[in-house]
């Protein structure tokens, strides 16, 4: 168990509990607001980027390794950094409304136990039940999510380790019948394709192989096919 | 937008207002026929694949049914639904094209 008392939250809600995960949000809240403070303009207003920040340390949970001996707040920032500078900069697909953004929250949350629980990506009736929300709210936090950028951080992380994808890079250019244009993609955009195209994984697969949270794996995804086929556009 | 015998059809000009104006009902009708949120998810990817670059006005009919979305979409350009056919594919249950449209099927479970 990590030293620092936010690991240990982190460590906990990584394995599902949900107080640790309400915990670690409002532990990390000052260093969050004091980030979201600087970064605030006319445009951004403080809230949405702290908004932003929570979920980039909720993110930051899945793929967190106490024994690489980093404390977890200085490795969260990262996550929380990169979700506010999508923001700032507009990287956001769609505008996410406050609200949205707190219910993308809630949903990827709760999602997260459902999928540790039973290793199965959970319905939008086992979100609603679990989270206390209704399924319209589950369905606009879902789509809250998805208009979310992927975090910025955690490249490293995603790179390391779990080999065996390289080798898919070629069966993707001939299965997906896309040439050479896979290998223009940023090294974590070819490996969530690979992983996803060319081992064939499901994302909740490959959100266990890279100890991070399905839903993450979806906002890689996304992101790599729009560079993968957003040049035909 | 009409729906006719449980059918939401949605004629939208343009990929970008046809993919925002598809999602949240992709999504809803997708939760009510019991698809989970990968498969919701890989769903929409696929739509948003299907109709990108589009220009003309595209219909798109969305059928539940118990544990299965059905969704038709034309008309397609050829040559894009040719290059995205075999991701599409592998994001859901069944695709089949037909011409310049294509019916895309998800499963549950």
């Amino acid at each position: 168990m990590p030293a620092d008392p936010a690991g240990r939250l982190a460590v906990l809600a990584a394995a599902g509990d949900g107080a640790a995960k309400a915990e670690l949000v409002k532990r990390m809240s000052p260093l969050v607001g004091r980030l979201a403070g600087r970064m605030a303009s006319a445009r951004v207003p403080r809230q949405d980027l702290e908004q932003a920040g929570a979920v980039g340390v909720l993110a930051a949970v899945d793929g967190f390794d106490p024994d690489r001996g980093a404390a977890f707040e200085s490795y969260a920032m990262r996550y929380a950094l990169g979700e506010m500078r999508a923001l700032a900069r507009g990287a956001a697909a769609v505008h996410v409304s406050r609200t949205g953004r707190d219910l993308a929250a809630a949903v990827e949350a709760a999602a997260a136990d459902l999928t540790a629980e039973s290793g199965a990506p959970p319905t939008v009736d086992e979100i609603a039940d679990r989270s206390g929300l209704d399924e319209e709210q589950v369905v606009t936090g879902l789509r809250a999510r998805r208009g979310l950028a992927p975090p910025a951080g955690g490249q490293d992380e995603l790179l390391e380790a779990h080999g065996g994808w390289e080798d898919a890079i070629e069966q993707v250019e001939r299965r997906l019948d896309v040439g050479r244009r896979l290998e223009e993609l940023d090294p974590r955009s070819q490996r969530i394709v690979a992983m996803r195209f060319g081992l064939e994984l499901s994302q909740t697969e490959i959100a266990e192989r890279l100890g991070i949270s399905q839903m993450h794996v979806s906002r890689l995804l996304r992101a790599a096919l729009e560079q993968l086929w957003g040049e035909e556009e | 937008m009409a729906v006719i015998d449980g059918t939401v059809s949605l004629r939208v000009l343009g990929a970008a207002p046809a993919a925002a104006v598809a999602e949240p009902v992709l999504l809803a009708l997708g939760a009510r026929a019991g698809l989970d949120v990968a498969a919701l998810d890989e769903l929409v990817m696929a739509v948003e694949l299907a109709i990108r670059g589009a220009g003309r006005p595209l219909v798109i009919e969305v059928t539940p049914d118990e544990g299965r979305l059905t969704v038709a979409v034309r008309p397609l350009e050829p040559e894009g639904l040719r290059a995205c056919g075999q991701a599409l594919r592998r994001l859901v249950t069944d695709v089949e094209i037909d011409g310049d449209g294509a019916g895309i099927v998800m499963r549950a479970g």
